[in-house]
């Protein structure tokens, strides 16, 4: 039994196009136009309970509309979205009591309240019992170590502390579903860590169900099994992790400037990606070709004054599956 | 609704105990404010000394209806001021964390700022009707104090329903600085009785901010003014019922307003 259902969801939102110039300020005053954008665009999902599934895309590719009708912020313009039963906009406020949240970006905790004040509080507005409360803080303060700071105000913790108290506050009221919006944006190495492995341990003992997005590889690699990746509001790739990374994961990107307008042949070797003024950003498969190797093909046609070489986060394999849309298709189909 | 209220209470409390940890300076800020409308409470009555009255209006009258809208204004801005904040909650999605839990969202919103500089407003009213309260000639029977507590209420009540479809207009227009201001500016006219306007302003303060409800129009109960003579007793008591529409009618349009940013985002 699936515990969220989706189908033929699409969330479309009309724009007033703004035209430049007073003249044009006033014109779109009286007669504006206006642009139909499909953020959300007829998308198919199922998730299980339990399970911890990695929602990825570029920015702008429809993931926060997506979660937002989870979530039952959005209402969708056509389809079905069903999370336990539960349509979300319908019954905001019997299904918030469902869910989690956590933006990465934002806070759920009170700034100036210490931070058990603020666990507190959410205890009162999910009415939480006492004894479920209590058997939760202990969890969450062994897990996440998070009773050093818990007298302390919000605004006093670093990010790192913070988001560890945003996640234990997104699970206080033992929610089915959770929803992590960039949980570990900003992070250092160790504390993303540790976020991960609290994560992957309360999915493990309380079964919750995970939706994760992020723009970091490793969040994806360490945590889900299963990645939903989607572009200009349609899914394009919902399946096991380990496909895509074995096709995608082994690219890197070659930052090169060259001391000359450089014309590069793309070939089953590498691809441009992207031109900025004498600077390329060449994509390779380090399968196909070494870095070693190809800067020195490189700089055997032009003269290279600096180089770097880039991990391959997410958003550049998305943006190739995605810039190389009918080869990847198929690579993907052929998965 | 009982558990909505009695998270605003938590909230509230929470947000009234954090501002108590600078002592110091939110002493000055209360009484800042406070001395701030005394003086030009004091100019006013420099004013009355010198012309003894104001039309048909008493000097005792005329602080009766200062000392109302000064009290309940503060009141009003202790626990509404944060809704004029709802476009700035849109901006930076804070609205939407509110959203997501089972609570009324206005008493997240409401409950984010207890605002401190109403007890300034609040003090000086009580202070205000210490030293003025046999000017007003009011015999304060038991029905009198009754209908002064329930005047209160519904005073607050208008301030707060004004707030709510300001902080509901920030659903379609984002930015509701200019409103706010309008508001503010406003509201300072109903601090008189709103009589010795012109028509149009009259026309703003009856119909479109009806502060002359705050204010004017409840004092009626009270004060034994020409003026109040012209309707029936019962109508000036009556009156208070407006507030349960006015906050009825604010309620329903920040319900449209949340229905349309859930269609259209932000």
């Amino acid at each position: 039994m699936n515990l969220i259902r989706i189908e033929n969801l699409s969330k479309h939102f009309v724009i007033n196009k703004r035209q430049s110039g007073i003249g044009g300020v006033i014109k779109s005053m009286f007669k504006p136009e206006r642009l139909l954008k499909k953020a959300v665009d007829s998308i198919d999902m199922q998730i299980a309970a339990g399970e911890i599934v990695g929602f990825i895309g570029p920015n702008g590719a429809g993931k926060s509309t997506t979660i937002k009708m989870l979530t039952g912020i959005l209402v969708p313009t056509a389809g079905t979205v069903e999370v336990g039963g539960i349509v979300p906009y319908k019954q905001r406020k019997a299904y918030t009591k469902n869910i989690g949240v956590v933006f990465g970006q934002r806070t759920q905790l009170w700034w100036n309240l210490p931070v058990d004040e603020s666990f507190d509080l959410l205890r009162t507005i999910y009415r939480i019992p006492r004894p479920a409360y209590q058997k939760n803080i202990e969890l969450f303060t062994e897990v996440l170590g998070i009773d050093e700071f818990l007298h302390m105000p919000v605004r006093q913790l670093s990010l790192g502390q913070r988001m560890r108290c945003e996640i234990a506050a997104s699970l206080l009221h033992n929610p089915k579903v959770v929803f992590l919006d960039e949980p570990t944006i900003g992070l250092d190495v160790v504390a993303k860590e540790r976020i991960r492995e609290f994560i992957a341990k309360i999915n493990r003992e309380t079964g919750v169900t995970v939706i994760l997005t992020t723009h970091d590889m490793s969040d994806i690699e360490k945590l889900c099994k299963r990645i939903v990746i989607i572009d200009l509001g349609k899914i394009i790739y919902d399946g096991n992790i380990d496909e895509i990374k074995d096709r995608f994961g082994k690219d890197r990107m070659l930052v090169v400037d060259f001391d000359e307008p450089a014309t590069i042949q793309d070939c089953d070797l590498h691809t441009t990606m992207k031109t900025e003024g004498l600077r390329r950003l060449i994509l390779f498969n380090r399968d196909k070709i070494s870095a070693i190797d190809l800067i020195t093909k490189l700089s055997a046609q032009y003269k290279i004054n600096d180089f770097a070489l880039q991990e391959t986060e997410i958003d550049n394999i998305i943006r190739h599956i995605y810039e190389n849309k009918t080869e990847s298709a198929a690579v993907l189909r052929a998965i | 609704m009982l558990h909505d209220l009695y998270c605003y209470y938590r909230l509230a409390g929470a947000s009234f105990r954090s501002s108590l940890i600078n002592r110091f300076s939110l002493v000055f800020y209360i009484f800042g404010l406070g001395l701030t409308y005394l003086s030009s409470f004091f100019g006013i009555w420099i004013i009355m000394q010198r012309f003894g009255s104001i039309g048909a209006w008493t000097l005792g009258q005329i602080v009766f209806i200062y000392m109302l809208c000064l009290g309940t204004y503060g009141i009003g801005g202790m626990i509404f001021i944060n809704l004029s904040e709802v476009g700035n909650l849109v901006k930076r999605g804070e609205l939407d964390v509110m959203l997501l839990r089972p609570i009324n969202p206005v008493a997240s919103i409401i409950g984010v700022r207890f605002e401190m500089g109403g007890f300034g407003h609040f003090f000086a009213a009580i202070a205000i009707f210490l030293v003025f309260h046999k000017e007003f000639h009011i015999d304060w029977t038991a029905e009198k104090i009754v209908f002064f507590v329930l005047t209160i209420f519904s005073a607050i009540l208008i301030q707060g329903a004004i707030r709510l479809a300001i902080g509901a207009c920030a659903f379609y227009i984002t930015d509701t600085g200019g409103l706010n201001n309008l508001y503010n500016s406003f509201r300072e006219f109903a601090f008189y009785p709103v009589t010795l306007f012109n028509g149009i302003i009259k026309f703003i303060l009856f119909a479109i901010l009806p502060m002359a409800f705050v204010s004017y129009v409840p004092a009626g109960i009270f004060l034994d003014n020409p003026e109040y003579a012209a309707l029936p007793h019962w109508v000036w008591k009556v009156s208070l019922l407006y507030s349960v529409v006015l906050i009825t009618l604010a309620s329903r349009f920040w319900k449209i307003g949340l229905r349309h940013y859930s269609s259209t985002g932000s």
